[in-house]
């Protein structure tokens, strides 16, 4: 899976979860801070991230994320 | 209002676990019959440890033991520093079945607010988990309170004592939607009722299979999760770590889950997304409360074959006041109020007073707590013909209209949240350029919902949904001015919207 595929898949499920406010998002938008997730919205991201890419979070806390291209790159090495 | 629960909540419950039910004098005489009657079955499953009844009573005696020789005795107060583990589980229990109050402190409590707890709630002791022992070394040195270990060993087990109905039995933290959080002090026989209500409302209550992924520092962890467990010969499955939730639910099969509804949400969301209950096929029950819960999950949870209860409750009231049992009949309600307690709505805030009831505020300033006995809720309320409860806002968020009609923004966001298309609202006074004070309204859109109609529509049908609500509602309570965000509101750190103040 290519970069982009996995930052396009990463958009969807930030979609489900953040609506329109997802729109324009970028590697750097911040989590939190920029998107505005919230506490419940992060772990939405992590579970759906874990069952769309068949990938499982280990040894990181939620908040250990901060952007989304943290999110992609931890995806990226888990895939490899 | 008093209500006799084999009569009223008899036809929602299995006769035969109703029947079950013992209305102990202290939590600590419920333990040691419990303990006893259920011993070979699972108490605890935590960290890959299964715990029997036997087992969580033997290690509970064992710290009644290190109590003991600390010198602490029945009246005492124990501060209980711990995460959610089965350390805080069985220290919690030597606590209260030695007699003694137990304080419970959250475990994110730095040293110097450890220190100040002991002072304010007189501790004579702190049982703390080993890696949270360092933050009681100020209290130790300063304040004299000895420090236990919830892994502690050595000690001659201690039989359990005997507690009267009026003995303190626990502190806990209030959520502070008041202001500061408190400390409110429950009697065992508050805590007992708050046990027996969590009984009420669900069919079947033994034998259940509980996933705890509540704070035990909060009462409806503390009561309606743990001890309602331990009441029932349940199972309760401790989640040390919410992202791995789903995982233990796989491999833990629940059948009840008491949780909030933005994490009922999610669940819902996610079970939408990938085509399956992510909560697992076994799970019977929801018990929701907390704040609000929208009637969409209600219907959307029932269509999965999972009965959601919404409920209401207070830290001073040792969690329960009233439970839905008919959720997809009343799905506004928090249901009918639990026995032994009275009811009333003066100017339209409810009243409560009953042996569920805290004490007191340890420490603070009571004034225009309590009113010839009764306990001010703060909380707008109504009944309905049946006797159903309904909460309509809190009385300091009523906005005073010009006209000098008031208007409950709680209670007419209610409306507009029915709508399934919307996940959340917030009704507030605007003013405008002309200093015309005016009610807005504001949604957030359901992003799963939103997502099944055409997305250059969506926003249109939207809008002419809550015109429509809107148009039905009394003139005076019409918003004039409604707008989608496309964010969600800014909340505290309970998930509550922090509320707008344009016009103050």
């Amino acid at each position: 899976m290519t970069r982009e595929e996995i930052v396009t898949k990463l958009g969807e499920i930030l979609e489900d979860t953040l609506g329109e406010k997802a729109a324009g998002f970028s590697e750097d938008s911040g989590l939190m801070d920029g998107l505005g997730l919230t506490s419940v919205d992060m772990l939405y991201l992590i579970i759906a991230t874990e069952e769309s890419f068949g990938i499982r979070f280990r040894n990181i806390g939620i908040m250990d994320l901060r952007t989304v291209g943290e999110v992609a790159d931890y995806i990226e090495e888990a895939l490899r | 209002m008093q209500y006799d629960p084999k009569n009223l909540l008899a036809k929602y419950m299995d006769p035969q676990d109703l029947d079950r039910l013992v209305d102990y004098p202290s939590l600590a005489a419920m333990w040691k019959a419990r303990s006893c009657e259920f011993s070979d079955l699972v108490a605890i499953e935590d960290g890959g440890e299964k715990y029997t009844y036997a087992q969580l009573e033997a290690d509970a005696a064992l710290l009644r033991g290190a109590l003991k020789n600390a010198g602490v005795s029945a009246g005492d107060r124990v501060g209980i520093l711990a995460p959610n583990s089965y350390g805080f589980v069985k220290a919690f229990l030597a606590a209260v079945t030695l007699g003694a109050t137990a304080a419970v402190l959250p475990p994110f409590l730095d040293g110097p607010s450890v220190f100040g707890c002991s002072m304010k709630y007189g501790l004579r002791a702190i049982i703390a988990a080993p890696a949270l022992e360092p933050l009681c070394m100020l209290a130790a040195e300063r304040a004299k309170v000895a420090v236990i270990s919830t892994e502690a060993s050595g000690a001659e087990p201690e039989p359990v004592a005997e507690v009267a109905p009026e003995d303190g039995c626990v502190i806990m933290f209030t959520g502070g939607t008041t202001g500061k959080s408190k400390g409110a002090l429950l009697s065992n026989a508050a805590v007992m009722q708050g046990v027996l209500n969590s009984a009420y409302g669900c069919r079947n209550v033994f034998g259940m299979r509980y996933l705890l992924v509540l704070p035990l520092f909060h009462v409806f962890g503390l009561i309606r999760n743990l001890l309602a467990a331990l009441n029932t010969g349940s199972t309760l499955f401790i989640c040390r770590n919410n992202q791995d939730m789903f995982r233990d639910i796989a491999y833990f099969k629940p059948t009840i889950m008491v949780i909030v509804p933005a994490l009922a949400e999610m669940a819902l969301a996610l079970s939408k997304k990938f085509g399956r209950n992510i909560l697992g096929a076994d799970l019977k029950y929801i018990i929701c409360g907390a704040a609000m819960v929208p009637p969409y999950l209600i219907r959307e949870y029932d269509k999965l074959g999972v009965a959601l209860y919404p409920g209401y409750g207070l830290t001073e009231s040792a969690n329960l006041v009233s439970g839905n049992v008919l959720p997809l009949e009343k799905p506004d309600s928090v249901g009918l109020p639990y026995p032994n307690q009275e009811l009333r709505i003066v100017d339209g805030e409810l009243w409560i007073k009953g042996r569920n009831m805290m004490d007191a505020y340890v420490g603070e300033d009571e004034t225009g707590v309590w009113e010839d006995g009764w306990f001010k809720t703060g909380d707008l309320a109504r009944f309905d013909e049946d006797g159903f409860l309904y909460i309509t806002g809190r009385s300091k968020e009523i906005i005073v209209l010009p006209s000098g009609e008031n208007i409950s923004p709680a209670e007419l966001e209610a409306k507009f949240n029915a709508c399934s298309l919307v996940a959340d609202s917030q009704v507030f006074e605007d003013k405008g350029a002309d200093g015309r004070r005016f009610l807005a309204l504001e949604v957030v859109p359901r992003a799963a919902e939103m997502a099944k109609l055409p997305a250059a529509d969506a926003p249109a049908i939207l809008m002419s949904e809550l015109n429509a609500i809107n148009a039905k509602l009394p003139p005076f309570q019409r918003v004039s001015r409604i707008e989608i965000r496309t964010s969600d509101f800014e909340r505290t750190k309970s998930m509550k919207i922090v509320r707008y103040k344009k016009c103050e």
